[in-house]
């Protein structure tokens, strides 16, 4: 039952979609190979086209790749690892009693 | 010279094999970066140069994929709280000026001592600091694994982060103070080795670890900032001279986006000693490497000479060795964490109270 609704909760939908998403953005630019690469290749202001790319891809391939590992069942299998904390020594002030003379008249 | 670059990169023969080539060293490439924080780019380069791509437009498209790669790789990362991004951005910027010096350095050797001499200091600037840092942090990996896995702060991070030079920098995530100067020196020999060997995270990472004394899982990860840092300002510089080749850069990213994340998870699942001990392997044999690479640049530079044969022969075993480092890097992640899946899917039984009483240490993995 456990298993069942773990299955259920997978991002399938999600990775046909960014799946579909990215196959598309690789199918185009791969299409247009000629016109990409001679405007890619101009240097000056056009080299925003080839990093807004590298970035429009990692954001939709990536995406698409996180999910399909949760699909697969590959994830985080325990807490991450997380540092501990450093261990300090706390100096602890205790009040001390001294020894006081009283005068008793 | 810009026509000259489109020229070469319009007659690129993007056949099937080279594109399951790129697509298999990026997924690789990417899932020792993932886990380590660095990796991949040694054998990228040479490796899209064996295909035909020149050697700029090989630099140029690799950085473009780091990038993004290490940007998706902290984010996941950052998402399991590993990531230190103030340390992460402290060191980049030192790392900004040791890869300005790194480039100086390079430009110097190359007018003096050409091309040879230029491919002499790479090598040895590999073999001394890979045998090194990579001896050390192997070692230092077998030694906790034979400890009980149980992962402790350098002595020397110990006593420099005692050393109170103001300003002193709190890093909440990294569990460290420690004074801004002391930071300095790491930042920037990680972009001196960036500028010399292309992969700053082999002085980086071990320096995070035993000179400001975070720890490995930490280091690994907030690396992946610096790389996304210098990798982003690295490719606007190549692309601002058109020599990005998009279709090499995406083909890569294709592969190394599965593989980063793969990494990142895989640090979540294996004890921290591991990444030590992957660093470690891939760093001595790197090293091995290019030190099969050094006869060559010698016998280029008329100090001695051998036969063509002898020759072609450590230029391969070279190549092939760096592709051994990558692999048997892969290999020890995908171990490592089908043990953890393994032992994991086992029922785990109740914690047993050791001879002092505390609960005895279940091993995950190994």
């Amino acid at each position: 039952m456990m298993k069942n609704t773990e299955q259920s909760a997978r991002p399938i939908g999600k990775m046909i979609l960014f799946g579909l998403l990215s196959l598309a953005l690789y199918v185009f630019l791969f299409s247009n190979a000629d016109w990409v690469m001679r405007n890619f290749t101009r240097g000056g202001v056009y080299a925003a086209l080839p990093i807004a790319t590298a970035f429009v891809f990692s954001f939709v391939h990536g995406a698409f790749a996180s999910y399909l590992w949760s699909v697969l069942g590959i994830g985080v299998t325990r807490r991450p690892v997380v540092p501990k904390a450093r261990e300090t020594r706390r100096v602890v002030r205790r009040p001390r009693p001294r020894p006081r003379l009283r005068v008793e008249a | 010279m810009e026509s000259g670059v489109q020229e070469t990169i319009k007659f690129i023969d993007l056949n099937l094999a080279a594109i399951l080539f790129l697509f298999a060293v990026g997924f690789i490439g990417g899932l020792v970066s993932g886990f380590i924080g660095s990796g991949g780019a040694f054998v990228l380069t040479p490796g899209m140069m064996s295909l035909g791509v020149p050697g700029a437009v090989a630099v140029a498209s690799n950085m473009c994929h780091k990038f993004p790669k290490a940007m998706v790789g902290a984010y996941k990362r950052y998402k399991y709280g590993q990531v230190d991004l103030k340390l992460g951005l402290v060191m980049a910027s030192s790392a900004a000026i040791g890869v300005q010096v790194g480039i100086r350095i390079q430009r110097w050797i190359l007018s003096t001592w050409g091309q040879a001499g230029s491919d002499l200091y790479v090598s040895l600037a590999f073999v001394v600091v890979l045998v090194a840092v990579g001896g050390y942090v192997f070692r230092d990996a077998r030694k906790i694994s034979k400890g009980g896995g149980e992962e402790k702060r350098s002595a020397l991070a110990e006593r420099l982060q005692r050393i109170e030079l103001p300003p002193m920098i709190q890093f909440k995530r990294a569990n460290v103070r420690i004074s801004l100067w002391l930071t300095l020196p790491v930042g920037f020999a990680t972009g001196m080795l960036a500028a010399t060997i292309a992969v700053g995270g082999f002085i980086g990472v071990p320096g995070m670890i035993y000179v400001i004394g975070a720890s490995s899982v930490v280091a690994s990860a907030t690396e992946l900032v610096i790389a996304f840092v210098m990798g982003f300002a690295g490719s606007i510089n190549w692309a601002i001279h058109g020599m990005i080749d998009i279709r090499l850069t995406l083909l890569i990213l294709a592969g190394s986006l599965f593989g980063v994340q793969l990494g990142a998870i895989g640090t979540t699942m294996v004890r921290q000693h591991v990444i030590k001990l992957v660093m470690g392997t891939i760093m001595l044999i790197v090293a091995v490497s290019r030190a099969m690479a050094i006869p060559n640049c010698l016998v280029r530079l008329n100090v001695i000479s051998l036969p063509l044969g002898t020759s072609e022969l450590l230029s391969k075993g070279s190549f092939v060795s760096m592709c051994i480092a990558l692999t048997v890097g892969a290999l020890m992640i995908l171990g490592a964490m089908w043990r953890s899946r393994v032992s994991s899917a086992k029922v785990e039984p109740l914690p047993q109270p050791s001879y002092n009483g505390a609960p005895s240490r279940m091993e995950t993995a190994s």
